[in-house]
């Protein structure tokens, strides 16, 4: 029966595209928001299982980034409320929570563009391949390809900047012959 | 800084480096909400909690949906239903009139697991029997050995539509002397894993579970 090899097939992937997904969605939101996209993610791979590549991953969170973004939509507009609310009300100054470890590169990725942010975290934390990121942002191998290489360019030039203010030995690296 | 460098430094900010994995029952009931959901009609929104909670109990109204109007379709017509009535008459048998049921088409409708608590709630006849014939109208009859739920009766007919197919667990229609476990919702069959072969596994288990 069709429907039963449908279902065997998507039993049978379900389960790395959750964790996967899981992971890509609790680096990029809150865990609210993540299961709310989890679960819409999942209807979508199941309703286009027909449409799925062989390598279904970078494709999940080509859709998972989709829905998230979506998410985020009707997020920012509470968020905006929520901005006006504090500027005529603020709350009480408090300190911040413990350091992250790597300020600096908290700060350097902050100035990047938010498409070459993610471009880097889909090599660094999914760990993509530029074809496979590709797949993920919808463009082709080429330009993936490239645009990788110049944000690796950026951060690059971004943590220097910020190395050099602070005095960190990378900052004399890159003026290296 | 080379690029494993930069990998690296950007692995160790890595917010989510090994998160615990979900528990299998979770994974398993995610499974069971995204795949009992109609995969005919996309939507692009996203669902609300307490919607997805309703996914189940919409799923079950499309499928009685479904179920209805496979009846309007199938219900036997005039002329099939005198002859279904006259026949035990002639045989001379002066036992109850059979039950006619319809047999829903196969292919639209998409199924959940099949559960008791659904059989026992939805199903208003349900029996065992073995088909005894199958006539050129594709009415099956069948003798009745058991009757779980419903109308005491000896006799069962199906009128099964010529393009029915896999709607009964096993072979997927009707076969002379085969012992098979239906159950029916208002002279309709109910597919979906709550009719079948006598011998598939868990379908008689089901049964007994439900009545």
């Amino acid at each position: 029966m069709k429907t039963d090899q449908r279902r065997a097939r998507f039993e049978a992937l379900a389960p790395a595209v959750i964790e996967a997904v899981r992971r890509y969605l609790a680096r990029r939101t809150d865990p609210a928001t993540a299961d709310d996209v989890l679960s819409e993610t999942l209807l979508i791979c199941w309703r286009r299982l027909d449409e799925m590549p062989a390598e279904h991953l970078p494709w999940a969170y080509g859709v998972a980034r989709n829905c998230l973004a979506n998410a985020e939509r009707s997020h920012r507009r509470q968020a905006r409320l929520f901005a006006r609310i504090s500027v005529l009300d603020p709350p009480p100054a408090t300190t911040d929570g413990p350091e992250p470890p790597d300020e600096e590169l908290a700060t350097a990725i902050g100035r990047l563009r938010d498409e070459d942010a993610e471009l880097l975290r889909l090599w660094a934390w999914e760990e993509l391949a530029p074809a496979e990121i590709a797949v993920t942002l919808g463009i082709t191998a080429n330009a993936a390809s490239i645009r990788l290489h110049r944000a690796k360019q950026r951060l690059r030039d971004e943590l220097r900047k910020t190395g050099g203010t602070a005095g960190h030995e990378e900052s004399t690296e890159g003026r290296r012959p | 800084m080379t690029d494993d460098d930069l990998r690296s430094r950007l692995r160790n900010a890595d917010p989510a480096p090994s998160p615990a994995p979900l528990p299998p029952d979770r994974v398993a009931r995610l499974l069971e909400k995204t795949m009992s959901a109609d995969v005919a009609t996309p939507t692009t929104h996203t669902p609300t909690a307490p919607r997805r909670r309703l996914l189940p109990v919409l799923a079950a109204a499309a499928l009685l949906l479904i179920a209805g109007a496979g009846w309007l379709i199938f219900r036997p017509d005039q002329p099939i239903e005198s002859n279904l009535l006259t026949a035990p008459a002639t045989a001379s048998t002066p036992a109850v009139a059979p039950v006619l049921l319809a047999a829903p088409a196969g292919g639209s409708a998409k199924c959940m697991e099949p559960q008791a608590a659904h059989l026992a709630t939805n199903a208003d006849f349900a029996f065992a029997g073995t088909v005894t014939t199958i006539d050129k109208n594709d009415v099956v009859t069948l003798s009745v050995s058991k009757v779980y739920k419903g109308t005491q009766t000896t006799l069962v007919q199906v009128d099964q539509a010529p393009n029915t197919s896999e709607t009964m667990l096993g072979s997927g229609t009707f076969e002379v002397g085969k012992s098979y476990l239906v159950a029916a919702n208002e002279g309709t069959i109910m597919i979906c894993g709550y009719s079948g072969e006598s011998d598939i596994p868990g379908l008689l288990d089901l049964f007994e579970q439900a009545f």
